[in-house]
C-alpha cells in the first residue's frame, strides 16, 4: 500500500484533492449563509434604522491595525448578523445609478450565483497554487519541494478564509469572523515560514534542515502573539516583512551557489524573479499601506492582490518547464499534458453542449453531423498541436551532413558533426564526446540526454537537454540520428574510397611514367648509334603525350587507339615510299573492347618497333598488318615482303627481344619468323586476362 | 611566297632546329624568333609575317595569345601550333583560337617538313585522335552558337571519316570528292572552332579537358 501511496501519480492527486477539500469548505461556508434580496450591484446603506458605516463593509479586519478597533468591528458585525435571523427585512439601499430606496425586502439563503467574481479569483489562485505544487511534488520529493507544497498550502488557507469573509454580506457572526480571520493568518505565517525554508533548501541546502525549526519557532510565536493580543497593535505585517527580507537573502545566497550551473541559474532566475515579484507587490499594494498608516485603504484590494500570487507559480512552472528547475523528468510533461488536454477537452465540451443546448433546430443528426464533421477532427488537432512534442528534423540540413564528411581533417569533422548536432537538436549544455560509446542510439536518463554511436572517424556523443531543454528526447529522435549517423558513414566511406581511388590512380601513373619513360629513356641513354637514340627518345615522347592525353583513364577504347596507330604508321613508312597494306574496313569489323593502358602501350611499342626493324634492315615495298579479336585474344599479324634480317647479326635483337618480353608479361606470344622473302610476326595478346584486374576507380565512380 | 617567318619557343636547341627546319622547307624565308609570350606580342605589333610558328606552353603564359593577336593585326598570316607535350584538347584550343594547323615536334624532321609544306599548300594537318575532339567538342557546344559556328552535313562527314582513321586523300576518295575539297572542308572546320569557341568558357573548358 505504501508504494502505491508513493507513485508520483498518487502524490499529485493527494495534494489536488486537499485543495479541493479546502476550496469545498470555503464554498460550504459561505453559502450556509442567509442572503438579502437586493437587486444585483445594489449597496447596503442600513438595515432595521442601523446605519451602515465604511468600517463595517471592509474587506480585511486585518487594515484595521489596531486590537480595540478589530473588537469593535466584530462586534458590530455580531450585531448585524442577529439582525439576519428572521423571514424579512427592512433595509435602505443604493441601486448603481445612485437612487437609494428604503423597503422591506425577503431574506432567502444564499447561492453559489450570489457570490462575487473576487470569492472565485481568490479560490482560484489558491488552487492553482496547489495544483502546480502537487505537480512538482508528484515529481521530486525532498525538503524543498515539501516545503513548496506546505507554502501552497498556506497560501490556498489564507486566501479561501478571506474569500469567505471577503465575500459576506453584510456580516459575519462575529466568532466566526475571527475564527475565519485566525485561519487567514496562520495561513498567511505558513506561507511565509515555508517561503523562508524553501529557500534555504532549495535548490541547494544552504543549512542543515535543523535550522528549519528557527523560522518556523519565530513566525510561530509571532502568529500566536496575534491569536491572543499580546500586543497593542497586528504583528502580522512586521512578520511578512522580516519573512520576505530573509527569503530574499536566502534566494539571493542560492543565485550566487548556481554560478556553475547554468541551466540551473536560468531556471533560478525565473523562479525568484516571478516569487518576489509576486510576494513584494501583494505586501506593496494590498498589506504596506494600511499597515503602516499609509493609507486608509489598500491600493489594490485584497481579492484580487493574491492574484499576484500567481505569478509565482506561473514563474516556477516556467523554470521547471523551460529549464528543468527540479531537475524534473518526464513525468512533468505527462501530467501537464493529462492535466491540459482533460480541462480543453472538457471545455470544448461542455461549449458545444450549452451552444447545442441552445439552438432551437438542434436535432440528433444535427449534433452527431457537427460531432463527426467538425468537433472531432477539431478535438484531434488541438490534441496533436499540443500533445505531441516537437520533433528534430533533418530538412534543410542536407548540406551540413554530408559536410561532415567531406571535411579535410578529423578535427574539422569532428567541429562540423558537433555543429550539426547543436543545430539540428539545441542541446541546452555541451555536447560530451564519449570514449565507449553505445553500438545504436538511445536515449538516457529518462529522455534528458541522446547518446549517439561513434562512427568510423568520429567518437560516440552524449546530447543532454533537448531544444534548450524545452523538450526530452524521444523515439523519432533516434530516428533522425540514425539517419544523420547513416549518411554521414555512406559520405565519409565513399569519400575514403575516392581518396583511395585517386591515390591508386596516381600511383599507376607514376608507374606508367617509371614502367615505360624511364625504361625508354635509360635505353635512348645506352644507345650508342645516333639514329635509334633518336627513334627511342620520339617514342619516350609519344608515349608521354599519350599519358597526358589519356594518362586519367584506365583503359582505352581499342579501335580508336589502332586508328591512331594506323596512321601513325603510315606517316612513318610512306615517308619512305613503302606503302602499309593495312585495309580500315578490316578493323571496321572490330568490336571495340576496352582495354587497360598495358595492352595499348605493348601493343604500341610492338608496332613501333616493327617498323623501325623493317625501315632499316628489310627494305621492303609494302608492310602489310591485320588486327583481329578472337575469343578474347587480340591477334596482330604484321608481315613484310623485305629481305629479312639476321637477328643475332643485327642490333635489331635489343628491340625484338623488348617485344617478346612485353608480350610474355600480358601472357601473349610472339611468332617470329625471318627470311630472305620477308619477315613475319604474329603476336596473341589475351584481352580478357588483363581486364580480369577490376579497376577500383570504377567501382567509387570517379573514373 | 614565304618572306617572313615567327617562331615562339623558350628551349633554345629547340628553337634553333625549328628555324633550320622552316629555312630548309621555305628558303630565302627571314625569320624572327621570340622565347615568351610578351616578346611575341611585341613582334607581332612591328613586323609583319607570312608565317607563325608558336609553341604552345610558354614560360610568361600560353600561346593562345599570340594566335588571336596575330588573328586581329594579320589575318593573312599562316598560323602553326608547335607542341610535344600538348594534349588533343591544347590542340583543340591552338585551332580555336585560329591556328591553321599543329605540329608535333617530336615526329621525325621528315614528316615535321611535309606537314609544314602541307599547311603551307592549304593541306591542313588533322590526326584521328584530334578529329574525335573536335566532333565532340562540336557535339558539346555546336546546337548553342549561331549557325556559322554549326558543321555542315559534308563537313561532319570529313570529321567523322578522319576520327575513324582515314586520311585526307582516302576521306576524299570514300565521300567521291577532289582532295582539295576535302581539305577546304577541314579548314572551314577550324575556322568554325573558332566561331563556336568565341566564349571564352568554352576555350577554357575544352583547354582544361573538362570537354571530352
Amino acid at each position: 500500500m505504501k508504494t502505491v501511496f508513493f507513485l508520483p501519480i498518487f502524490r499529485f492527486v493527494g495534494v489536488t484533492l486537499v485543495a479541493f477539500l479546502i476550496f469545498a469548505v470555503a464554498a460550504v461556508f459561505v453559502t450556509n449563509r442567509p442572503h438579502i434580496d437586493v437587486p444585483a450591484g445594489a449597496e447596503l446603506r442600513s438595515v432595521n434604522g442601523i446605519d451602515i458605516i465604511p468600517t463595517d463593509t471592509i474587506e480585511e479586519p486585518d487594515q484595521l491595525n489596531s486590537f480595540v478597533k478589530m473588537r469593535a468591528f466584530f462586534e458590530r458585525q455580531t450585531q448585524f448578523a442577529a439582525q439576519l435571523d428572521a423571514q424579512t427585512i427592512l433595509v435602505r439601499f443604493e441601486t448603481p445609478d445612485g437612487v437609494q430606496t428604503e423597503e422591506l425586502r425577503p431574506i432567502r439563503s444564499r447561492m453559489l450565483s450570489d457570490l462575487p467574481f473576487v470569492f472565485w479569483f481568490q479560490n482560484a489562485v489558491g488552487l492553482l497554487a496547489m495544483i502546480v505544487a502537487g505537480w512538482v511534488f508528484a515529481l521530486r520529493r525532498d525538503a524543498g519541494v515539501i516545503a513548496l507544497v506546505v507554502l501552497s498550502f498556506g497560501l490556498q488557507l489564507s486566501a479561501a478564509a478571506a474569500s469567505v469573509y471577503g465575500a459576506r454580506q453584510l456580516a459575519l457572526p462575529g466568532d466566526l469572523f475571527v475564527q475565519l480571520s485566525n485561519a487567514n493568518h496562520l495561513g498567511a505565517a505558513i506561507f511565509g515560514t515555508a517561503l523562508v525554508c524553501m529557500f534555504m533548501l532549495f535548490p541547494r541546502r544552504i543549512v542543515s534542515l535543523g535550522w528549519v525549526s528557527v523560522p518556523v519557532v519565530v513566525f510561530g510565536l509571532f502568529h500566536l502573539s496575534d491569536t491572543f493580543s499580546w500586543t497593542e497593535n497586528l504583528l502580522f505585517p512586521v512578520a511578512v516583512l522580516c519573512q520576505l527580507l530573509t527569503a530574499f537573502v536566502f534566494g539571493v545566497i542560492q543565485f550566487r551557489r548556481s554560478r556553475h550551473e547554468p541551466v540551473d541559474r536560468a531556471g533560478l532566475r525565473w523562479f525568484l524573479l516571478s516569487t518576489f515579484l509576486g510576494c513584494i507587490l501583494f505586501t506593496l499594494l494590498s498589506v504596506a499601506p494600511t499597515a503602516f498608516g499609509m493609507s486608509e485603504l489598500a491600493v489594490v484590494s485584497q481579492g484580487y492582490a493574491f492574484g499576484f500570487f500567481s505569478f509565482m507559480q506561473v514563474g516556477l512552472a516556467l523554470g521547471v518547464s523551460r529549464f528543468r528547475l527540479f531537475a524534473l523528468d518526464r513525468f512533468s510533461y505527462q501530467i501537464w499534458l493529462w492535466i491540459g488536454s482533460a480541462i480543453l477537452i472538457l471545455a470544448i465540451d461542455a461549449l458545444l453542449l450549452f451552444w447545442l443546448h441552445a439552438q432551437p433546430w438542434a436535432s440528433l443528426a444535427a449534433a452527431m453531423f457537427i460531432g463527426s464533421f467538425l468537433y472531432f477532427p477539431l478535438r484531434q488537432l488541438l490534441i496533436n498541436r499540443f500533445v505531441t512534442p516537437r520533433a528534430a528534423s533533418i530538412v534543410g540540413k542536407v548540406t551540413e551532413v554530408v559536410s561532415v564528411g567531406l571535411a579535410p581533417t578529423r578535427n574539422a569533422r569532428a567541429d562540423k558533426w558537433d555543429d550539426l548536432l547543436h543545430s539540428i537538436f539545441e542541446p541546452a549544455s555541451q555536447i560530451e564526446t564519449l570514449d565507449i560509446s553505445p553500438d545504436h542510439p538511445q536515449l538516457s536518463e529518462n529522455g534528458l540526454a541522446l547518446e549517439i554511436p561513434g562512427t568510423k572517424d568520429l567518437k560516440g556523443r552524449r546530447l543532454r537537454y533537448a531544444a534548450m531543454g524545452r523538450r526530452l528526447f524521444n523515439s523519432s529522435d533516434l530516428e533522425v540520428v540514425g539517419t544523420l549517423s547513416q549518411i554521414h558513414t555512406v559520405v565519409f566511406e565513399r569519400r575514403e574510397a575516392f581518396e583511395t581511388g585517386v591515390n591508386q590512380e596516381r600511383e599507376r601513373i607514376a608507374r606508367d611514367v617509371h614502367d615505360n619513360i624511364g625504361a625508354q629513356l635509360l635505353g635512348a641513354l645506352h644507345t650508342p648509334q645516333e639514329n635509334r637514340k633518336d627513334a627511342l627518345l620520339r617514342d619516350t615522347l609519344a608515349d608521354l603525350r599519350t599519358i597526358v592525353n589519356e594518362g586519367f583513364q584506365s583503359s582505352f577504347p581499342l579501335w580508336d587507339i589502332l586508328m591512331d596507330l594506323r596512321i601513325e604508321m603510315a606517316d612513318r613508312v610512306e615517308l619512305q615510299g613503302i606503302t602499309l597494306d593495312w585495309p580500315i574496313n578490316d578493323m571496321a569489323m572490330l568490336q571495340n573492347p576496352v582495354v587497360p593502358y598495358m595492352t595499348i602501350n605493348t601493343m604500341r611499342s610492338i608496332m613501333r618497333e616493327v617498323t623501325s626493324n623493317a625501315l632499316k634492315y628489310a627494305l621492303p615495298q609494302a608492310i602489310s598488318v591485320r588486327v583481329a579479336v578472337i575469343d578474347g585474344t587480340l591477334t596482330l599479324n604484321i608481315w613484310d615482303d623485305g629481305s629479312g634480317f639476321d637477328e643475332v647479326a643485327t642490333n635489331a635483337g635489343n628491340g625484338l627481344e623488348n617485344i617478346k618480353n612485353r608480350t610474355e608479361a600480358l601472357g601473349g606470344t610472339c611468332k617470329l619468323t625471318t627470311s630472305v622473302s620477308g619477315t613475319r610476326f604474329d603476336i596473341a595478346l589475351p584481352l580478357d586476362r588483363v581486364m580480369a584486374t577490376p579497376s577500383l576507380i570504377g567501382e567509387v565512380g570517379i573514373a | 611566297m614565304m618572306k617572313s617567318a615567327l617562331i615562339v619557343e623558350d628551349i633554345p636547341e629547340t628553337l634553333s632546329w625549328l628555324e633550320q627546319l622552316v629555312s630548309e622547307v621555305f628558303s630565302g624565308i627571314t625569320i624572327h624568333t621570340a622565347t615568351s609570350v610578351r616578346g611575341a606580342l611585341k613582334l607581332c605589333s612591328e613586323v609583319q609575317f607570312d608565317l607563325a610558328l608558336i609553341d604552345l606552353s610558354l614560360p610568361d603564359g600560353e600561346g593562345y595569345a599570340v594566335f588571336r593577336q596575330l588573328g586581329a593585326k594579320q589575318p593573312e598570316v599562316i598560323k602553326i601550333a608547335a607542341t610535344v607535350m600538348g594534349s588533343d584538347s591544347a590542340i583543340v584550343s591552338a585551332l580555336s583560337a585560329g591556328a591553321q594547323g599543329y605540329i608535333l615536334k617530336s615526329d621525325p624532321d621528315a614528316l615535321l617538313k611535309k606537314n609544314l609544306g602541307n599547311i603551307h599548300d592549304g593541306i591542313p594537318p588533322l590526326s584521328p585522335a584530334v578529329a574525335r575532339r573536335v566532333m565532340e567538342h562540336f557535339r558539346f557546344t555546336g546546337p548553342v552558337f549561331d549557325s556559322a559556328g554549326i558543321l555542315t552535313k559534308r563537313e561532319t562527314e570529313v570529321l567523322a571519316h578522319i576520327a575513324r582513321g582515314l586520311r585526307v586523300s582516302d576521306t576524299a576518295s570514300a565521300l567521291g570528292i577532289e582532295a582539295s575539297t576535302a581539305s577546304s572542308h577541314i579548314k572551314a572546320i577550324y575556322r568554325k572552332l573558332g566561331v563556336s569557341s568565341r566564349a571564352e568558357a568554352t576555350t577554357e573548358a575544352t583547354r582544361m579537358g573538362l570537354i571530352r
